[in-house]
């Protein structure tokens, strides 16, 4: 499948005087045509840093990206690519209809062409009804809309997202993510950035855990779903032969003199449960392992 | 080419849409009435006080928007971010200086021309001929204006202060209208100061060579090469002083 977005070792450093910030060091990332990335972190961990290295609004101080397979150094890498910012700012003498025509424009568009756009882009954020208003009259949410259009313009076939949620009211969110999730079926990729971690729970595919600019972990949503189906099980008496026979069905999780902690796939555990059984073993403890985004994303960060 | 008409188009509108344009429109109406009340105290001939007096109030209003919006258009994009929405896009940085430049010099060209035909209308109203001669002189006040808001842009792509840039710029415009005095004192002064000086008196632009109003006025001979002569040289330090702008463009990052 194509790759859309390849970092190698991305690192950038902000200098300011004697002092150095190390932002994002040594990012390595992969991300795939139709998927939706969620890249999390807390505050400070370097996700808008990243995004912007992408766009080449900052430099990376090293390292090597491409988006399309195009060096992110040249503007062609931007060719295919929409943006939203953090708590953007628009061009507030405009009107919404007025500052689309301008992004379409950029995007490369004009004529009839442009102008279809723009009213199909109104009508899909909602704010069709708005259109001639001038922009330093739209609301918080409004505004967030009309970012997500001029993200649109264009039709990338990649859309960065950065924060797209954030400080929106609940049928502001619900839109961005139901157009997000409408993105991912027409086949495009979209890369957003949040640390509200319920947001990406409900539309990404893969998931990547950036702390104090590191990135400590890619998953599959997928995947970690499929553990929640796991089992933790605590035994007495595990001798080596329940050892070798659990080699296949289980993960070793902890050991001490007395207990052994296997975490078990739901569907091994009853041939697992038979030879503890078999082999003279005693449950103590069966437990039903659920994780979900906020345990897997504080265990992550806790290892980092 | 797009991209520029874009960023040129979205400028201009700023431009035209903003309070600093409407209010040099309106302060120029009333200055511009009083001329003819000056002329009427005056033994002068009137045609030419109104003429001096209306030339010199466009030239220092033009300078007030050159400056003020030649250090705030991208200074602003600058602050709020919308630099970024802009960048993102597959638009080179040198395009995106180059539309702002043109747009701001829409900004001043439209603001001349309505400052100009008030002018051409009240001398109209009170002298009773419509006088066209006074285009030589709003031509080189149009290409000083450029030459001051290109001044403006290149501090605006790396100021931290948009005062501080217009200050600098006025500066620059107080100095280019000084050269002779730079020149004089290169003679007077020891030979490093002397060097100094005079290297000084080189690099900025001659901004006297710009002041043809007397002349126009007074209706004295001007060399015909002078007008082609005077865009050239216009030309040659926007273009010089734009691709600064766009080299410090092309280094910048936005936090």
């Amino acid at each position: 499948m194509e790759r859309v977005i390849v970092t190698e070792s991305l690192t950038k450093i902000y200098k300011s005087g004697k002092r150095r910030t190390e932002a994002v060091r040594d990012l390595s990332l992969e991300i795939k045509r139709g998927e939706v990335f969620g890249f999390i972190g807390p505050n400070g961990a370097g996700k808008s840093t990243t995004i912007k290295m992408l766009l080449s609004i900052l430099y990376p101080t090293s390292g090597k990206a491409w988006v399309f397979g195009v060096d992110i150094r040249s503007p062609d890498a931007r060719k295919r690519v929409g943006y939203l910012p953090e708590n953007p700012r628009f061009y507030d003498y405009l009107s919404g209809e007025e500052f689309l025509r301008f992004a379409g424009m950029l995007a490369g568009l004009s004529g009839s062409r442009l102008e279809k756009k723009v009213e199909s882009l109104l009508k899909y954020v909602g704010i069709y009804d708005a259109r001639k208003r001038k922009l330093r009259k739209y609301s918080k949410g409004m505004i967030q809309r009309i970012g997500l259009a001029q993200a649109l313009m264009g039709d990338p076939d990649l859309i960065i997202l950065d924060e797209p949620t954030s400080g929106l009211d609940p049928l502001g969110r619900k839109l961005t993510l139901d157009l997000i999730r409408s993105l991912r079926s027409r086949g495009k990729t979209v890369f957003f950035s949040t640390h509200i971690l319920k947001d990406v729970e409900e539309v990404a595919d893969r998931v990547g855990i950036l702390f104090k600019g590191r990135l400590l972990k890619v998953f599959s949503l997928d995947e970690e779903r499929q553990r929640e189906n796991d089992y933790q099980i605590e035994i007495e008496n595990a001798g080596i032969d329940l050892f070798i026979a659990a080699e296949k069905l289980a993960e070793l999780m902890e050991k001490d003199e007395k207990r052994v902690t296997f975490l078990v796939r739901e569907d091994n555990l009853f041939e697992f449960l038979e030879a503890v059984r078999d082999k003279g073993g005693r449950i103590i403890t069966l437990t039903r392992k659920k994780r979900n985004l906020e345990e897997i994303f504080l265990e992550t960060i806790g290892e980092g | 080419m797009r991209s520029i008409i874009a960023i040129f188009g979205g400028t201009l509108k700023e431009g035209v849409r903003s309070k600093l344009f409407w209010g040099i429109l309106v302060f120029a109406l009333l200055l511009f009435l009083s001329t003819m009340v000056v002329s009427e105290l005056s033994f002068a001939e009137k045609e030419k006080i109104i003429a001096d007096l209306g030339l010199s109030l466009i030239s220092a209003f033009g300078l007030i928007a050159a400056v003020i919006l030649g250090t705030d258009l991208i200074y602003r994009d600058i602050q709020n971010g919308t630099v970024q929405i802009i960048l993102a896009r597959p638009v080179k940085r040198w395009k995106y200086v180059a539309g702002k430049y043109l747009g701001l010099m829409a900004i001043i060209g439209v603001n001349l021309l309505l400052l100009s035909l008030m002018l051409l209308f009240v001398l109209l109203i009170y002298v009773g001929k419509p006088c066209i001669y006074l285009l030589r002189s709003l031509y080189t006040i149009f290409l000083e204006l450029s030459l001051i808001a290109s001044i403006g842009v290149f501090f605006s792509t790396f100021s931290t202060s948009q005062l501080l840039s217009s200050l600098v710029t006025l500066g620059l415009f107080i100095i280019g209208h000084s050269l002779d005095i730079l020149r004089m004192s290169a003679g007077k002064s020891g030979k490093f100061l002397g060097f100094l000086l005079k290297s000084l008196a080189v690099i900025f632009p001659d901004l006297d060579f710009y002041d043809i109003k007397i002349k126009v006025i007074h209706g004295l001979p001007l060399e015909s090469s002078y007008y082609g002569e005077i865009l050239l040289y216009t030309l040659g330090y926007v273009i010089f002083i734009l691709f600064l702008a766009s080299l410090i463009m092309e280094r910048r990052e936005f936090r």
